[in-house]
């Protein structure tokens, strides 16, 4: 297929049936529409904030004003990166939800009698379960027995989070303006207020009854048992249903005979155009901010394991805990993120197989500027606000915004955003030529459309404001923390995975086509409006708990079967292999695609569904388990991807002489083993224990300093340092090493370029950058092989 | 028995099963032809195209990510219990830790064992 004619080319034709298009369609509008239901939920059902709370005796308690700005505090020193509201946020410190219900039921049932006392028991639960907020006059009404409470909570927090020695995670004196720990106990009151007090006309709580708390009688739901119940059915049926399908009809049509023989190219004969070298850059600063992570994620732990001292050092003075995971959480979705652009933008000509328009090198280097402006910017930022430098709008805008996974400031954000859109222009720009030429639904322009949808849906977490009721902060942060990243991102990379492979000439692109449209379907399904999964204890309705746990199972279907289809184009990719004269050059890539697959299954898939059921996250979200899920599914998927891209683009970059595949075999175990180490001998012990301590004993137990630090938990903390150190020293230098090496390549200009003047332009194919040519190509089976559902039978 | 000691012995056998079935993972043929997902597809046409054979790539490697990973948890295990002897040593918890850990290190020593003929192999392709 050579376009020799600038004239108006012929658009290739559709290579898989329209039913994909339709149907992928169909599913998407389908899954869109649950999420916009939820939506409404969100709005109209969330607990509501009263404007005055008052005791029986007349006093105001707090003011709803006090609540939202005690949120602006909460989220702007950083308390979301210190311990949870509703569950959600960092785990070293409290559950303020579940601390203030405690606590304050405790002291409740003191002043009526105490422990020894069934009335005083009888009385408390009576007391947080009623619900006293009368919608015409926004006022609810607390007992005087409540009121002291909060006196004395106020105290508490006061102490607690003014501590001038530090030695709790956070910097010494984080918190002591009177004010603002008055505003901070009015809305750690406020959600436990909407954690006990029954819905009006139900007989649970705002929360579905989370936290489990015996104090106020807080249990499981029947909602939260049924729908466990169903999700486990969705999950067992629909795999069932999926596989027997499967097995049935030869969806992918692997009977294609692919005769081809086909002849790698040395990497290094491969032309790279100007933006590919920039992508040298990205790289390495992928591979730095991936070791600062790492060495800050070394930092966070320290806490965990011995929270009194840093080696003598007092860190908490210039490094507080909920800093340093701040920057943590924060690098983990820069660098990966920083990966993904530079893959895209390097994948572009090897697409095409054109040279750069004009001024795309400039548009690179740009967007690797913008990029570190706001990576720098927004750490600053977060550090600045943390310490107390910023108020108000200030760190809102430019410090600390605080929420979980959205800390930067908005400012940093907006521009965040900005550069995806820049980034999709530079490939749109790079596309477009090609663009035209093809049909909608062929690879090219999916390729685009799943990179469009980045900026756009991580834009979304724009309408995250710290000023709203948490809820609905809740329901906009979700876009980007699941939607984002579990399902957008997931997409992305199905589309760069499969592409890469086509690109290599190891999967025919209709195969690929049919594995996207596949991924659309399935993720459209079940991660969309699983994106509830999040929702069951914050403030949301039943119903949408109840989406959230049959939906979010689905979810785990398309894992478990791409991860199968990854390995059978990997299978293939063999096969294409034995018939190749020239070695394929991608080995140590192709491995991290293979990690890719087993983490999927285990990180994502299996470690995601253990804290899936709704029953199971009623004890257990918050916990050393959610913990173990994260570290395992997003760096065992995407931190394992961002670097087989790395590696993948580096072999074309770094010269020959320099390249070297041995290291790349010690990133690569050692990334794996690092990564194994840190869930079987710390995560998971660690988080079935707390599981079981928080059903044992209460969730507010197992969220308490006393059990995080007890001498059980320490052992197992400092059990994965060796596990860390493999992690860090064997697996994250040597990509910095080899990046580096690309880095000062390009700076050497020792690199190939698309020279032959014969040969392409922007208009035109450009051979040189061909990845391989295929030498003999008959292929008798082309027209009926994959695409439609023909059943096996028949083909 | 402590109830720490009980756990880590109790978890540490989990490791080893799940090690066990990682360590069989790794010796199930990784071709496409012969997944039981296309069993249906066999049926049909029986004769498949060029199989791969075990010692291609990347089928020579992918039973490697299994075999090592099966290591990395029994060597957890033998730790794990090791550590765990350290804090609790009366007899009770010996006897229940002492065969698990003993347990868990032969099997860590013989994945090392197969792993190490397994590079001295010639490498295919
Ligand atoms: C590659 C895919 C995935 C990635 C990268 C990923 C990542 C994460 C991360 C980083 C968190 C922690 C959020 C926090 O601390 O607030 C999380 C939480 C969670 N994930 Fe996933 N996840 C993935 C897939 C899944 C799947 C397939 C499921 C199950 C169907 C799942 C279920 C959950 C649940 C229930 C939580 C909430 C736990 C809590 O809030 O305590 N995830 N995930
Ligand atoms: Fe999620």
């Amino acid at each position: 297929m050579s376009t020799t004619s600038p004239v108006r080319p012929q658009r290739r034709e559709l290579l898989v049936s329209r039913w994909w298009i339709q149907g992928g369609l169909l599913v998407a509008v389908l899954g869109l529409f649950g999420l916009v239901l939820m939506g409404f939920q969100t709005y109209q059902h969330h607990p509501p904030i009263p404007d005055r709370v008052v005791s029986e005796s007349g006093t105001t308690v707090y003011t709803g004003a006090d609540v939202t700005a005690g949120q602006r505090a909460f989220l702007g020193n950083g308390l979301m990166e210190y311990g949870s509201i509703f569950g959600h946020g960092a785990y070293l410190g409290p559950d303020f939800t579940a601390d203030y219900l405690h606590r304050s039921a405790e002291h409740v049932r003191a002043s009526y009698g105490g422990d020894g006392s069934d009335s005083a028991q009888q009385r408390t639960v009576e007391e947080f379960k009623t619900n006293r907020y009368e919608d015409s006059t926004g006022t609810l009404t607390v007992s005087d027995a409540q009121a002291a409470a909060f006196a004395d909570l106020s105290a508490h927090y006061a102490r607690t989070l003014g501590d001038p020695e530090g030695r709790t995670g956070l910097r010494p004196n984080a918190v002591t303006d009177p004010d603002e720990v008055h505003q901070l106990t009015s809305y750690f009151a406020w959600s436990a207020w909407a954690a006990a007090a029954n819905r009006p006309e139900k007989n649970y709580s705002y929360t579905n009854n989370w936290p489990p708390e015996p104090l106020v009688d807080n249990a499981p739901t029947a909602n939260t048992i049924v729908w466990s119940v169903l999700s486990l059915v969705a999950l067992l049926g629909g795999t069932g249903a999926l596989f027997a399908v499967f097995g049935r009809w030869n969806w992918l049509g692997w009977h294609g005979r692919d005769q081809h023989e086909l002849r790698f190219r040395e990497p290094r004969s491969v032309a790279l155009t100007q933006s590919q070298k920039a992508c040298a850059f990205f790289f390495l600063v992928m591979s730095v901010l991936f070791l600062a992570q790492t060495m800050l994620g070394s930092a966070a732990e320290h806490y965990r394991a011995d929270l009194q001292s840093f080696f003598g050092i007092p860190l908490d003075r210039w490094l507080p805990y909920n800093l340093v995971r701040t920057w943590h959480v924060q690098l983990s979705l820069m660098w990966v993120s920083t990966g993904f652009l530079a893959a895209g933008v390097f994948l572009v000509p090897m697409i095409t197989r054109r040279r750069d328009p004009k001024g795309q090198a400039l548009l690179t280097y740009g967007l690797l500027g913008a990029l570190t402006v706001v990576v720098v910017g927004s750490l600053a930022g977060e550090a600045l606000g943390i310490h107390g430098k910023l108020d108000g709008l200030v760190n809102e805008w430019f410090g600390m915004q605080g929420f979980e996974y959205l800390d930067l400031g908005r400012l940093w954000q907006v521009l965040l955003t900005l550069g995806m859109v820049l980034w999709v222009v530079i490939l749109f720009r790079g596309l477009r030529k090609r663009l035209a030429s093809d049909s909608h639904g062929n690879m090219p322009w999916l390729f685009f459309f799943a990179a469009l949808a980045l900026p756009a849906v991580y834009a979304l977490g724009l309408l995250t404001r710290t000023g709203d009721n948490y809820t609905i902060t809740d329901f906009w942060r979700f876009m980007v923390v699941h939607l984002w990243v579990e399902d957008f991102l997931e997409l992305f990379t199905t589309v760069m995975v499969a592409y890469v492979f086509v690109l290599l000439g190891v999967v025919r692109e209709r195969i690929a086509l049919t594995v996207i449209f596949l991924d659309i379907v399935l993720y459209s399904a079940g991660g969309v409006i699983g994106t509830a999964h999040h929702w069951y204890f914050n403030g949301e309705p039943a119903s949408v708990l109840a989406m959230g746990g049959f939906f979010s199972a689905f979810e785990v279907i398309p894992l478990t079967f791409l991860t199968i289809e990854a390995w059978s184009f990997i299978r293939l990719g063999a096969r294409r292999e034995s018939v190749s004269e020239t070695p394929f050059p991608h080995r140590w890539a192709v491995m991290f695609l293979v990690a890719v697959g087993f983490w999927n299954f285990l990180g994502a898939g299996v470690f995601g569904f253990l804290i899936n059921l709704p029953i199971v996250s009623y004890y257990e979200i918050g916990t050393a388990l959610t913990s173990n899920h994260a570290h395992t599914a997003m760096m065992g998927v995407y931190g394992m991807l961002a670097c087989g891209f790395a590696v993948f683009a580096l072999r074309y970059l770094v010269p020959k002489e320099q390249w070297s595949d041995r290291l790349m075999k010690i990133s690569f175990w050692s990334l794996n083993i690092g990564l194994a180490w840190m869930s079987f001998v710390t995560l998971l012990p660690l988080g079935i224990l707390q599981l079981y301590h928080s059903v044992d004993a209460g969730y507010y137990d197992a969220r308490s300093l006393t059990f995080i630090t007890s001498d059980t938990n320490a052992m197992l903390e400092w059990l994965r340092l060796p596990g860390d150190v493999v992690f860090i020293a064997g697996g994250v230098l040597p990509l910095v090493w080899m990046s580096l090496l690309g880095a000062l390549a390009v700076l050497r200009k020792d690199t190939p370029a698309a020279t032959n003047p014969s040969h392409g332009s922007e208009d035109a194919d450009d051979p040189d950058l061909q990845l391989f040519t295929e030498v003999e190509h008959h292929d008798p089976d082309e027209a009926t092989a994959a695409g439609s559902l023909t059943p096996a039978g028949r083909a | 028995m402590a109830f720490e000691t009980a756990f880590i012995a109790g978890y540490a056998v989990l490791l080893l099963l799940a090690g066990e079935g990682l360590r069989r993972l790794g010796r199930v043929s990784t071709d496409a032809w012969s997944s039981r997902l296309f069993a249906a597809y066999r049926a049909q046409a029986p004769e498949p195209v060029d199989p791969a054979g075990p010692a291609d790539w990347p089928h020579s490697e992918v039973p490697q990510l299994h075999t090592v990973l099966a290591g990395v948890a029994s060597s957890a295990a033998t730790l794990l219990c090791v550590a765990e002897l350290v804090r609790h040593h009366d007899r009770l918890a010996v006897a229940v830790l002492a065969p698990v850990a003993a347990l868990a290190a032969v099997v860590t020593g013989r994945t090392a064992v197969a792993l190490r003929a397994r590079a001295r192999a010639p490498q295919a392709s």
